[in-house]
This record gives C-alpha cells, sequence and structure tokens, in this order.
C-alpha cells in the first residue's frame, strides 16, 4: 500500500502510532514492510491457502465471534444433501459439467429455497444452451440475481451442530488447510503462521477490530474472486465487516476507477451495478427485471432503478408504452471482455477500438495479442495525455522489431485526440471508500487537448446531427428506426466557454435524479418505476440533494467526528461504513462503547449515532417479517446484510460465483508445483482465451514444467504510474526509477549467474524480456513443497516510448482469466531467467520457439479441465 | 544560550527560525518530497542511470538535487518486521546549518544569511569559484554545469512569507 498509495499510507501510519499493528503479507519486502510490524514472506499465488489457514485456526481454536456469526451470517443455514465438496469430490464441487465446464448451482442451494446471489451470476434463465450463453457472459460484477423463490427464510440450525449447516461444510471444507499445509504450500514458516493467527483473532470481538487491505495481488489470479470470497469468509467469522476499523478493504488504485464501475466501462454493467441486459432471459422490461432482481431487500426495488436510469436517458421519449425505451439498450450475446474483443480484433470481427486513458499494449496481459488486435483494426482513436505505446505500435513495438509485422503493412487508421489533465476540467473522483470528491477546472486545457466529457458530448452532438439529417430530429420525425435510440437521448447539456466546454455540474444533476418536477431528489428510496423520476446512477442519487453538489463539500475534519460525513459524499447516502447494522448487536446496542458506530434510539423509533445506517431507518431490531412479506419488508431487524437475499452474510455462497460456493486452492495456471491439497491442479471454471498468440505452458508435475522453474510476479514502484504515459514522460519521475529493472534473491542470481547492475532475460512461452537485475535480500528465497522456490520481482512500467523506456512485463502474461470477472493472472506466472540481454529481431521469436519446443508445448496445452 | 543566527547576522524583530526536521519512523521512501522541490524550484533532472543503490537512484545532494532520499538495505535488528531484513529511509537536504562553512568561506557574499536564519545563494552574485563545495561538510552545495554555478536548497524562501504567523 506503501508503494502504490503513498498518500493514502500516511492514515495506516497514523493508526500505527496509535497503537494498531501492521502485518504485510507479499511475496516482496516492499517500502511497506519496511514499516509493517510483521511482514509475511509468501509464495505468489497461495493466498487461499494462507487465509484457509487462518480459518481453520479460527474454527479450529473457537476464535470466531459467535453472536455475529450466528445472527448476522448464514453459519446456520442448512444445504440440501445435494451439495458435496472439495473433501467428497478431491477439489470440485457437486454439479460441475466438465464438457462444458460450468457448475449448475442446483446442487449448492440452501434446504427450504432457492437462494439468488446479490452479486454475480444470476441463474433463473432456462436451462441448456441459451443458460450455458447466460453464463458465458458472465456478469460477475453486476448485482441483482434472478427472482428467488418467496423463501427467504431458508431451514437454520442455531446451535451450528447439524453436519449439513454451513458452519459445518466450513469446518470439513478447511479442515486440511493446517499450518504444515501453510508452510508446505506458502512457504511460510509456522511461527510467522502462528504470530498472524494470534494478532488476527486476539484484536477481533466486541472490542477490537482487523482490517484486510488488498488490490490486485489479491484479484490478479485465475482465482482471484475467491481470494476475497477466502477473506469474506474469515472477516464475517470474526465479526469484522460493518465495524469501524474492520473490512476487507479493496485499494481502488486509479484515480475513480472505482467510479468507472459504479458508473461502468465494463461491458457486463449498466450504472449502479445493475447487470446490462442478456439477449436471452431480458426480452423485455418485465422480464429482465424479474430475472435480475430479488423478492427480498432493497435490490426488489430494481424495476425503479432501471426505468429510472432509462428515463434519465431518454427523457421523454421512454414511455410505459415504449418499456420506457428498454429495448434502446444493446443486449449482450456472450463475453465481450477486453480479452474477447482483442481475439475479435485479430479475427477481423471488430473494426474500432476507443481508448480514453488506457494503455493496453503496455498495462493488459499478453502485450503481443493486443498489438496484433490494434494492428488489424481499421481505425483506432486514442485519447491520452501524451503518445503511448498503443497509439504508436505500428512504427516502433516489438513486433516490428522482430519483423512480424512491417509498419506500410498495418491498416489501421490511428487518431491521436489529446486529452485534458484532471486539473484542466470540472469532474469527480471516487475513491475506495465509494466517495465522490469533486474537482475543479484550475487552468483551460492547452492547443487541442479536450476532457472526455467534452469528446464524448460534441462526438455524440455531431453524430446526432448527421443522422438527423442536419438537425435534432425531434421524437417521431421520420429518421431511420434504427438510429432512434441515439437520436431520442436526452442530449441537451449547457456549454460554456470558448471550447464550449459541456458541465459537469449538470451531469452530477442528471445522475444525482430528479422527480417529475424536476426538483432534484434527495435518495434512492425515492425512485419510481412508473417514469416520474429520472436518475442516471441510483447508488449515486443524493450526490446533489438540495440542488447541492454534496461531493463538493470540504468541512475540515477538526470540524467534525471521526466519521467526518460532511467532507465529500459517500454512496448510498452518504452512509461511509456499509453493513453497519452489524455494528450493533441484536438487541440494537453497540457491541463495545469503543466500536460504537450506530445504534437503535427505543424514544426516537430509529437508528442513529455517528454514521448514516445502512438499514431501514425506521426498523427495529425486533421486527421479524411475516412469511408473505416482500421487498423491503422482508428485511428483518437483525439482517444487516441488506442486499443480500436472506438478510445475511454469506460463509458459504449458494449462488453468484461461478466456480465454487466456498473457495479451494487451486495452482496458477502455470506453475512449478502440483497442487498437494487436492487432485484438480487448477480452477475447473477458469476462462481460457484459446489463440495460437497464447500458448500455454505445462505446469506442476506435467512433463517440460520444469523448463520454467521460478515464479515472477508484477507490481508496481511509486515512481511509475500504471503503464507508464504518466509518469516516463516526465524527468522527474523518470530519474527516481530510469530504468526497468528485476528483482531477484542472491540465491537465484548465483544460481543462474545474474550480475547485481548487469542485464537478464526473462521467458515465457510467450515471449522473452530483457531487464537490468537488482539483486536483493528483499526477495527472499523459500521452501516449498520440499524445494527452493525463486521468485522474481517484475514492475510493469515499462514501454518503447518516453524518456525512461523498456520492456514491458506483461508481453510475458497469458490469457487464462477468472471465470466470474475475466481478470487476467499476472501475480503468479512461470517463467525462466538467463544472464545477459534477449535476442533481437527475428532471433527472438527463434528463442521463444526453443523453449516451447524444450516445455513440449503444443495448442492443447494448459488447456485440460 | 542557544546562538541566533539572524540575530548575528544582524537583524532585528526578525521572525522565528526555520528549519527541516525529518521523522524517518514514518517514512515511507515515496519520493514526494524530491519531485515537489524540483517542481517548486524548477530544478533540472540531473541523472537518468540505475544506480544499484536500493531504490535511490538520487545517489546524493547536488546543484540539481536538494532532496535526496537515501535507501539503506541491513540485516534486521531485534524488533523489526520479521525474516532478518529491515529497510531504512531517510530524507536529506541542506541542513542550513548555525556555524554554516559555505557561508563562512564565500569570497563574494552570494551566501547570505537569511532573516529566517536560513543560508541562501544569490545567482546574480555567485561568481562559480566552487570554494563553498569542499567547505560544505555534508557534500549539500555544488556547481551546476549549466551555468557553472553554486546552487542549494533555499528552505523556500519564496515560501516561508506565505507561512501563517510569518
Amino acid at each position: 500500500m506503501a508503494e502504490c498509495h503513498p498518500v493514502g499510507f500516511q492514515w495506516v501510519m497514523e493508526a500505527k502510532a496509535r497503537g494498531a499493528k501492521v502485518v504485510h503479507v507479499d511475496p516482496r519486502f516492499t517500502r511497506t514492510s519496511a514499516v509493517a510490524d510483521l511482514h509475511v514472506p509468501i509464495r505468489a499465488g497461495a493466498d487461499i491457502v494462507f487465509l484457509g489457514g487462518i480459518i481453520n485456526y479460527v474454527l479450529a481454536n473457537e476464535k470466531y465471534f459467535r453472536d455475529y456469526v450466528v445472527t448476522y451470517t448464514n453459519a446456520a443455514t442448512l444445504l440440501t444433501e445435494d451439495f458435496a465438496g472439495t473433501e467428497d469430490l478431491d477439489g470440485v464441487f457437486s454439479g460441475l459439467d466438465p464438457e462444458h465446464r460450468t457448475y449448475d448451482f442446483e446442487a449448492w442451494r440452501y434446504q427450504g429455497g432457492d437462494m439468488s446471489a446479490a452479486a454475480g451470476r444470476r441463474d433463473r434463465v432456462d436451462r441448456g444452451e441459451t443458460h450455458r450463453q447466460v453464463r458465458q457472459a458472465a456478469r460477475g460484477e453486476a448485482h441483482g440475481a434472478g427472482g428467488a423463490a418467496a423463501h427467504h427464510d431458508p431451514d437454520r440450525d442455531e446451535t451450528l451442530t447439524s453436519p449439513r449447516c454451513v458452519f459445518q461444510v466450513l469446518k470439513r471444507h478447511f479442515a486440511r488447510y493446517t499450518p504444515e499445509m501453510v508452510e508446505q504450500v506458502c512457504g511460510v514458516p509456522p511461527d510467522a503462521f502462528a504470530r498472524v493467527c494470534e494478532l488476527v483473532t486476539e484484536n477481533s470481538g466486541p472490542d477490537r477490530t482487523t482490517a484486510f487491505v488488498y488490490s490486485v495481488g489479491w484479484t490478479q489470479h485465475t482465482v482471484g474472486v475467491q481470494y476475497i470470497r477466502t477473506a469474506a469468509i474469515l472477516q464475517l467469522l470474526l465479526g469484522n465487516i460493518g465495524r469501524p476499523g474492520g473490512g476487507i478493504l479493496a485499494l481502488r488504485g486509479h484515480a475513480s476507477i472505482q467510479g468507472s464501475t459504479d458508473i461502468p466501462t465494463l461491458f457486463d454493467l449498466l450504472p449502479g451495478y445493475l447487470p446490462m441486459p442478456h439477449v436471452h432471459g431480458n426480452e423485455d422490461l418485465a422480464t429482465y427485471v424479474h430475472a435480475e432482481s430479488m423478492d427480498k431487500g432493497f435490490w426488489a426495488n430494481m424495476g425503479s432503478y432501471m426505468v429510472s436510469l432509462l428515463k434519465a436517458w431518454w427523457g421523454e421519449a421512454a414511455t410505459p408504452a415504449n418499456d420506457f425505451c428498454f429495448d434502446y439498450l444493446p443486449r449482450l450475446t456472450g463475453s465481450h471482455s477486453t480479452y474477447e474483443t482483442v481475439v475479435a480484433q485479430i479475427n477481423g470481427d471488430c473494426q474500432g477500438y476507443f481508448l480514453f486513458g488506457e494503455n493496453p499494449a503496455v498495462g493488459s496481459a499478453n502485450g503481443r495479442m493486443q498489438r496484433f488486435g490494434l494492428a488489424n483494426l481499421d481505425w483506432l482513436v486514442v485519447r491520452d495525455l501524451v503518445m503511448i505505446e498503443s497509439a504508436t505500435f505500428w512504427q516502433n513495438g516489438p513486433e516490428i522489431e522482430t519483423g512480424e509485422m512491417r509498419t506500410e503493412d498495418i491498416g489501421t487508421e490511428v487518431f491521436f485526440m489529446p486529452a485534458a489533465a484532471h486539473t484542466e476540467k470540472d469532474g469527480s473522483f471516487t475513491n475506495t471508500q465509494r466517495m465522490l470528491q469533486w474537482h475543479h477546472t484550475a487552468v483551460e486545457p492547452a492547443g487541442d487537448a479536450r476532457s472526455d466529457l467534452w469528446f464524448a458530448y460534441h462526438l455524440g452532438r455531431r453524430i446526432r446531427e448527421k443522422l438527423a439529417l442536419g438537425g435534432v430530429a425531434p421524437a417521431g420525425a421520420a429518421a431511420d428506426e434504427m438510429d432512434r435510440p441515439v437520436l431520442d437521448l436526452t442530449w441537451d447539456y449547457p456549454v460554456a466557454g470558448p471550447q464550449a466546454e459541456p458541465s459537469a455540474e449538470a451531469v452530477l444533476a442528471e445522475i444525482n435524479g430528479t422527480d417529475a418536477s424536476g426538483q432534484p431528489l434527495s435518495g434512492f428510496t425515492q425512485l419510481k418505476d412508473d417514469g416520474s423520476t429520472a436518475c442516471g446512477c441510483w447508488i449515486y442519487c443524493g450526490v446533489r440533494a438540495g440542488g447541492v453538489n454534496q461531493a463538493a463539500r470540504r468541512k475540515p475534519g477538526r470540524e467534525q467526528s471521526w466519521v467526518a460525513p460532511e467532507w465529500g459524499w459517500a454512496w448510498p447516502a452518504n452512509r461511509r461504513i456499509l453493513y453497519n447494522r452489524a455494528s450493533a448487536d441484536p438487541d440494537g446496542k453497540p457491541w463495545s462503547d469503543r466500536k460504537a458506530l450506530v445504534w437503535w434510539d427505543e424514544d426516537a423509533g430509529k437508528w442513529t449515532g455517528h454514521d448514516v445506517a445502512d438499514f431501514v431507518a425506521d426498523r427495529p431490531p425486533s421486527y421479524r417479517p411475516d412469511a408473505d412479506a416482500t421487498g423491503v419488508d422482508a428485511i428483518s431487524g437483525v439482517d444487516p446484510f441488506i442486499l443480500q437475499a436472506d438478510g445475511k452474510g454469506w460463509l458459504f455462497a449458494p449462488a453468484g460465483l461461478v466456480d465454487g460456493p466456498l473457495p479451494a486452492h487451486y495452482e496458477p495456471q502455470e506453475s512449478p508445483f502440483a497442487n498437494p491439497l487436492y487432485g484438480q491442479q487448477r480452477n475447473p471454471l477458469r476462462e481460457i482465451i484459446r489463440h495460437r498468440q497464447d500458448p500455454l505452458q505445462p505446469a506442476g508435475d506435467e512433463p517440460g514444467a520444469q523448463v520454467f522453474p521460478y515464479v515472477a510476479t508484477t507490481y508496481r514502484l511509486t515512481e511509475h504510474h500504471t503503464a507508464g504515459g504518466m509518469s516516463r514522460m516526465l524527468p522527474y519521475l523518470s530519474e527516481l526509477q530510469p530504468e526497468f529493472f528485476c528483482e531477484v534473491s542472491p540465491e537465484l542470481a548465483a544460481e543462474r549467474n545474474l550480475s547485481h547492475l548487469g542485464w537478464a532475460t526473462i521467458v515465457t512461452a510467450r515471449t522473452a524480456i530483457e531487464a537490468r537485475v537488482l539483486v536483493t535480500e528483499r526477495m527472499r528465497t523459500t521452501e516449498v513443497q520440499g524445494r527452493r522456490l525463486h521468485q522474481i520481482g517484475l514492475p510493469y512500467h515499462w514501454g518503447t516510448n518516453g524518456i525512461s523506456t523498456g520492456d514491458s512485463a506483461n508481453d510475458l502474461a497469458h490469457l487464462a482469466l477468472d471465470p466470474n470477472v475475466h481478470i487476467q493472472e499476472v501475480k503468479a506466472l512461470a517463467c525462466d531467467i538467463r544472464p545477459g540481454r534477449r535476442p533481437r529481431g527475428p532471433a527472438l521469436r527463434q528463442f521463444v520457439q526453443e523453449y516451447a519446443e524444450r516445455a513440449g508445448i503444443t495448442d492443447d496445452t494448459g488447456t485440460e479441465l | 544560550m542557544s546562538i541566533d543566527p539572524a540575530a548575528r547576522a544582524g537583524y532585528r524583530d526578525h521572525p522565528a527560525r526555520v528549519g527541516f526536521f525529518t521523522d524517518t519512523s514514518v517514512c515511507i521512501g515515496c519520493k514526494a518530497c524530491e519531485v515537489a522541490c524540483k517542481e517548486w524550484n524548477a530544478v533540472p533532472e540531473d541523472g537518468l542511470s540505475l544506480s544499484g543503490m536500493s531504490y535511490d537512484n538520487t545517489v546524493g545532494l547536488g546543484a540539481s538535487t536538494w532532496r535526496h532520499v537515501a535507501f539503506i538495505e541491513q540485516p534486521a535488528h531485534p524488533g523489526d518486521a520479521a525474516e532478518g531484513l529491515r529497510w531504512l529511509m531517510s530524507s536529506d537536504v541542506c541542513k542550513h546549518c548555525t556555524e554554516a562553512a559555505c557561508l563562512d568561506v564565500c569570497p563574494t557574499g552570494a551566501l547570505f544569511r537569511t532573516e529566517f536564519g536560513t543560508v541562501v545563494v544569490q545567482d546574480d552574485v555567485c561568481n562559480g569559484c566552487g570554494y563553498c563545495v569542499p567547505a560544505c561538510p555534508f557534500g549539500v552545495i555544488a556547481r551546476r554545469e549549466q551555468d557553472g554555478q553554486a546552487h542549494k536548497c533555499t528552505l523556500c524562501y519564496d515560501r516561508l512569507g506565505a507561512m501563517p504567523g510569518s
């Protein structure tokens, strides 16, 4: 965190100054480790074993927060007899279809009723081929799921002793995640592991809370989502969710990346995590709402959120008679994630591409495929501050050097549109805490540089003018029917200034939403499904309550409570800690005075406290819904997890994650090790983008795996920023870290004859890259499964352009992805390393080919279940 | 009684003395201090080479580096973060000495004591003789190749007047 979020890290140091203990678990000793109380070096790709080991410790030693677990989680819920887990099936779960590589959620059901997920995969469409297609679209990031059966009160055993209750299933599942297994698989010595278990459990309970903080070190794996799940199970057992100082904090690192999923730039989401409709199962608005919403909790109002969104986008044209223009929305036919799109580009199915502040030639996995895709487009529009590698691949990409591409043969027409920086425009950032903070234009952009808002607005305006035969077409005017979705959009933002910059404040007002008379709304509970409200993003409703830009508030912390609710605005409803009902006991009293956050005020008949309660404001703890209650009425007084169908935190996830209701350790796609826990080597549901430009390596005990005996992991340095466009082009940052280097331990340097400040070549089946060598004790050689494991550190910032240039680490990476969210596995790659610089020109491809031959790589290698 | 360098230099009713205090126990080695100093003072980039000295590619103070973060990797001491290793970070800068050797040896009067007790080089007086360079025991001041003159930290003389209470 200190490396990647140095400014945010000051608060960790403040906490440390007040006595907090900081534990840093990372393959490398970084600037975070330097100030931590404990650093635990871990093998990259082994975190489920590590966290699972802590869970096992908590269960075996009865260190869980029992009252919290029994009432607020699904620990007591009973599963059906159909469920069989990894203990029974050597690493997989019941319901696996090995031919199609899917799980049938039926086998994971609760006894007493269907359960649908608050997040992730919905499962309500028909079975068979369309079912499979819907699954492939994943839409793992979306909330809302198929309408659950009326039962939202599954059978429970609050003694937690029944063999089929989730608690006992959990115990059986994690029983093999022992300290010995942690030592063997993770390379973590028993005393360090024991210390972590003690620190975490001593600091959790009614009086104390522990927080876990993570970023892409956890997500960028073929089991990335299951990593987070493991942490969620642990934190629920310890009673750390919904409480101050607790939680699992995803550091959404890039500026406003949280905002970029809230108001999404993802193919499978609509604003506020509504699922993008699929061509099957979401044929019209009513079917969509039925399929995607839930009977209980706040997702029951999905119809209101959706209709209000449609009214925001299509205004007057959206009426009850035409389903509020629901049909104007594009439909998914499968997964259209970035990596599928690259394949579509190479195949010629995708002809045009916009890159807004994104540099996939450096930042995305398998850089070669990215560039082959770009080279096969008809047109490419790049909007950025500087001339990034994705704009110049045709001129100086690595494939020009190898001879695989020739500039004169590349037909892509590249448009480079300079972009305004954040200081040159109004707008908001949404950070890790879901807090929106407004920023104001400090200087006008120079020359042709324009903001993204300017670009999108004026591009849309000009397209509409062309489509409307010279003017904005009024609704109903004669225009091609297929152009109506564009022509009917509300596109009337005021513009100002010499560049005719659209008003960001007006966009914020649209996002906040308005009632039938055009007045700003103050909260999402005001949204209706009859077309009387408009709202561009239901979770942001209230950001402009009263017509005041709440995100622009800057009341200093010293003039407010420790929650500081008047700095910025957090969604939803300015709640600063989600699920904070869990910070009070079943009677509505805080679990302890020192951890008080919200509590029930019996006299006032409402929840009160330091934070806005993430609960129905006037719902007493004693409230129990009638059996036929639906929607918000079905949330009981002890259901803190108001977006879950059963109101409980899910230790066991009966739906939502495609690759298992519980996390199981699988080795990374490419690993020098066989899975010692189960016969199942890798995630059986991992998504593999099969392509001849993405050869995969043998792993574990397979013949040829020893050709790539080391584990490489990618990461960031403080001095550089992502793909380098904002740092390697600047002298003051380039001089701080002027060259691409790899970090190796002294033992690895000796084994492979690498010298400090010399050169090394790192090789995978995809390509070979070169880097300067830093030999350092901070890279530890650990003992894993009886062997010395060497890990290689690769900062991924470099590319061909700028003041500081170098090879790109992501060129080594493959395209086996997490199946829930399609993210690439760049945190654990198997590789080889050799002293000296890499071959150049066609000799580079020859060199890589020789490795492939030695490893016996075929088109099918690595694709087994 | 401690010495008041500004008073000794002849200022009456001068503002409070200022200096830099660096708490190395909370330094995370982010180098924002190096970058901010260069940005504010328009100090040129002065070297794009990998030093091999841990994450320290700045190497030392000089005419075009007025802030330098040192990184020292060492075997662990008792109480450190596990497995035998510690990584020390410290941000180095001109100390604006009470007894400033550079000030003492400067023949032109280019170096002078300010009302804040700091030591500053005047660009339009310095003749580039270089006497100050060996005089400094900390290796802070040096001559810049581009203009032949001595340059060093000004303790943001142009920002001090904006401080509350100053």
